[in-house]
């Protein structure tokens, strides 16, 4: 195991003297290739995109939570000068509860359809209903609001509380709960019951010499990336189509648009913009099969961009939810049972990440008797997308809260407790897998000897610590390696690049070829550039990704060890690699060829030269773990909170890119701090949205948080070939029950509810 | 004989609340085929929205993976992310 100290100071840039773990390239911090672009305004996103005759949609949405659809009437709108197509969802093909992306996690086309256009029901304030098209922006938007819709409004379900009751009006008369024996026979609000049990621990609890119970509620909350969701379509003379498209994966817009749209995908080409931000939220389509059908009807090119007005009342939020969590303990600190119910908000169709929830909770943990039962239950919100380590952070905040008040109560260090109780190599976790090795013992002694844990507390000022989980996954990925003539590489992949993957990427092409990596030139390619990839999402693009790179740059070697071996007249077993050279093991008065040297007579030899690999990742995402540490001062009389330091140390495998993996985990701990003290979906009675942009949904700002310090862990994953576990994930899933144990801490009382905005907070104060 | 353990919900459904049972299987594919023929039905279930575990690697997107003598397999919720 080696410790980064995270500020910075301990790889190198790049300077060509390699890293302190071994490597040459890895671990090093070069500037990321796409980083000048970025910061000079050059880069293209969404938006950016411009064609010949484009015209541009706009979408008329809903202003009811909860209503049906009586009639449309686009007449007014039609005849407005400069309108060129009006759809509706009665222009998408009808689909069947059955249609569904065939895997492992079956994703609802069904479902999906609905959500991207009303059929004949609204289920929250922001549903799209109808989208135009028109020459330009303001014209669509005006033409938009004379389309004319009649509605039979209903009564909006806003929480699982109430979406659970018996009465309760229902947003789907064909939503039977799933996970029950025997399978209901009227419908309801709950999707599905999740149970996940190992051992006994109802039994194990009346054993416990220490019980510590609590109920925990957390509020929808967004990604809140900085840019809205953007694309344009335009259609090909014969009868294919262009997307551009900002998203987290072409191959996934380009499979769900032809889905909806009922066309093949080879008839769908898409070309990823930049992104300014996903976090999850960019996992599925809104407006692509919008603009597809516009971009039909019309002839035209359409672009299509939202607002943030529509990002937040229109794209997946993460789902609020509830929790009741329990722990019994012996005097001594040994964890013996823990039972934990979660209950979170789908949104308006099934699908929240409450499995998840259940499995992640007590993943920090050694115990060998534990149950976690979760609801899905969908309301009258928008349908909850993936949003970093889906369900993990609601389940953590409540397990985590509950371990801060067992510390309390035993006199115990709320670090030296976990570290008692850690989960580590052979521990079973309630999904029933043994975990491998595990870096989570390391994070909490690491947390431990931080100046940060040894350092005093003033007045009215709290620390908090919080551990988390994730699994990290695998998938399919593809990467081809491209030697140019002069010996400089390209290495293409199709995983849109969100948090610096293609400089990783860069990275590991140049430890495996050993040429500099900046003569190595990472792109983002569309889906007919090269084989299908699955999307950036789930810590899998550094790992699977890279694999791929790594794979495909070791076929490159090989075509260029054959390259050399020719010229030589040597068989290909006397060729050896080093240092970006190939080289004859028996005679070493043979001048090594370099990249450059083979690429300059490639034409000679065979021709280009290029390395391919298509996989499937399947086994060795090493998970991830981190512990983090937050000091916050609460304000008495006003019950503000400021952070006043704030530490995220984690398991990190090998950081490929150091600057990139604090990146990484300063962006989780910092959304984290948002989601426990100020974002919230605020909605009145009738179910309308109140807070759909930045001033009244407040995300933390620069100068609202302090520097966020980090400490990389990394013990290497025996399943990369340079150590690598996935780290976007790990960082959002202790930051709540941090922030909530240093509140708690800080003020005397246990904060059960987020956001712990002040009013809460002085309510909890002067409740005495 | 790989020791197999299904979910709650699916062992409540097919086999009398059973969650673990040993199936002669040199693959995932038996393993499921095995259980079907016990537990007519089950196929899809362990089909639909689960991941496998063997041992301690999880399985995304499983199909024909080999499973050893002793192999403990586990069928769990899929997992996505963010």
């Amino acid at each position: 195991m080696t410790l980064h100290d995270g500020n910075g100071h301990n790889g190198n840039g790049h300077n060509g003297n390699g890293a302190s773990n071994g490597y040459k390239y890895v671990g090093t911090r070069p500037v990321r290739p796409d980083g000048v672009d970025k910061v000079t305004g050059r880069a293209n996103f969404g938006a950016d995109i411009s064609l010949n005759g484009m015209i541009y949609g706009s979408v008329v949405r809903s202003p009811h939570a909860h209503g049906k659809i009586k009639k449309i009437n686009f007449d007014k709108a039609l005849k407005l000068k400069g309108v060129k197509a009006v759809i509706s969802g009665h222009d998408f093909p009808t689909l069947k509860p059955s249609d569904k992306l065939p895997g492992v996690a079956p994703l609802s086309f069904y479902d999906m359809s609905r959500n991207v256009i009303a059929r004949d029901k609204v289920l929250y304030d922001g549903h799209a209903v109808a989208a135009i098209a028109a020459t330009s922006q303001a014209i669509a938007d005006k033409a938009a609001k004379l389309v004319e819709i009649e509605y039979k409004v209903l009564k909006p379900v806003m929480n699982a509380a109430d979406a659970m009751k018996v009465n309760a009006p229902l947003l789907h008369a064909d939503l039977f709960t799933e996970g029950v024996d025997p399978k209901p026979t009227t419908a309801s609000n709950i999707a599905k019951r999740a149970e996940l049990r190992l051992g006994d621990p109802e039994s194990a609890m009346d054993t416990a010499d220490v019980l510590v119970e609590g109920n925990y509620s957390t509020e929808t909350v967004h990604q809140g990336y900085i840019e809205p969701h953007a694309c344009a379509a335009n259609f090909a003379q014969d009868g294919s189509v262009s997307i551009w498209a900002s998203s987290q994966g072409a191959f996934m817009i380009r499979a769900y648009t032809a889905r909806l749209c009922g066309m093949s995908t080879s008839k769908i080409k898409v070309i990823p913009a930049e992104i300014g931000g996903g976090f999850g939220g960019k996992t599925t389509v809104y407006l692509e099969p919008l603009a597809l059908m516009l971009a039909k009807k019309s002839g035209r090119p359409v672009k299509m961009t939202m607002s943030r007005t529509e990002v937040m009342r229109a794209t997946g939020p993460t789902s609020g939810g509830t929790a009741h969590v329990k722990i019994g303990a012996n005097k001594d600190g040994t964890l013996v049972a823990g039972i934990l119910e979660l209950k979170y908000e789908a949104g308006a169709f099934p699908g929240s990440p409450v499995a998840l929830g259940c499995m992640t909770g007590f993943a920090p943990y050694n115990l060998k008797d534990v149950a976690c039962l979760g609801w899905d239950v969908v309301v009258n919100r928008p349908k909850a997308a993936a949003y970093r380590a889906p369900g993990a952070p609601v389940a953590a905040y409540a397990v985590e809260s509950a371990i801060d008040e067992l510390a309390s109560k035993l006199k115990m260090d709320p670090l030296e407790l976990r570290k008692k109780n850690a989960s580590k190599k052979g521990t079973k976790t309630v999904y029933g897998v043994e975990f491998d090795r595990i870096g989570n013992e390391e994070c909490l002694h690491a947390a431990q000897e931080t100046e940060h844990y040894k350092s005093p507390l003033g007045q009215n000022q709290g620390r908090g610590v919080a551990s988390g989980f994730w699994f990290n996954i695998g998938g399919t990925s593809s990467a081809e390696v491209m030697i140019n003539e002069d010996g400089t590489v390209i290495v293409a992949t199709g995983s849109p690049d969100i948090g610096g993957s293609r400089a990783s990427m860069a990275l590991m092409a140049a430890e495996v070829l050993g040429v500099d990596v900046s003569r190595i030139k990472p792109l983002v390619a569309d889906t007919e550039s090269v084989p299908y990839s699955d999307l950036t999402g789930g810590s899998r693009v550094t790992f699977a990704t890279g694999k791929a790179v790594i794979d495909a740059a070791e076929d490159a070697i090989k075509d260029m060890k054959r390259r050399a071996a020719k010229v030589w007249k040597v068989d290909f077993d006397q060729v050896d690699w080093e240092n970006g050279s190939a080289i004859c093991i028996e005679n070493d008065e043979i001048k090594p060829m370099s990249v450059a040297d083979i690429a300059q007579i490639a034409g000679k030899t065979g021709g280009a030269i290029s390395g391919k690999a298509n996989i499937n990742v399947t086994k060795g995402a090493g998970p991830g773990f981190a512990t983090h540490i937050c000091d916050v001062e609460v304000d008495p009389e006003t019950g503000r909170v400021t952070v006043l330091k704030y530490t995220a140390i984690q398991d990190v495998g090998t950081a490929i890119h150091p600057s990139y993996v604090e990146g990484q985990l300063q962006g989780g701990a910092a959304q984290g701090i948002g989601w426990a003290l100020n974002e919230e979906y605020v909605y009145n009675k009738d179910g309308k949205l109140l807070n759909t942009g930045f001033l009244d949904y407040r995300v933390p700002v620069a100068s609202d948080l302090p520097m966020i310090d980090t400490v990389l862990v990394e013990v290497p994953n025996s399943g990369h070939p340079f150590g690598v576990r996935g780290v976007g994930e790990a960082p959002i899933v202790p930051p709540l029950g941090a922030v909530a144990n240093a509140v708690s801490n800080a003020i005397g009382k246990r904060m059960t509810s987020l956001p712990m905005s002040p009013a809460k907070i002085l309510q909890k104060i002067d409740a005495g | 004989m790989a020791k197999v353990e299904i979910p709650i919900e699916v062992a409540r459904k097919f086999t009398k609340g059973v969650t673990t049972h040993e199936v002669d299987a040199s693959d995932l594919q038996d393993i499921v085929i095995s259980l079907d023929n016990d537990f007519p039905g089950i196929k899809e279930a362990l089909n639909t929205g689960l991941a496998v575990a063997i041992d301690s690697s999880i399985l995304q997107d499983w199909f024909l993976e080999e499973v050893e003598q002793n192999s403990k397999v586990r069928f769990i919720p899929a997992i996505e992310g963010g």
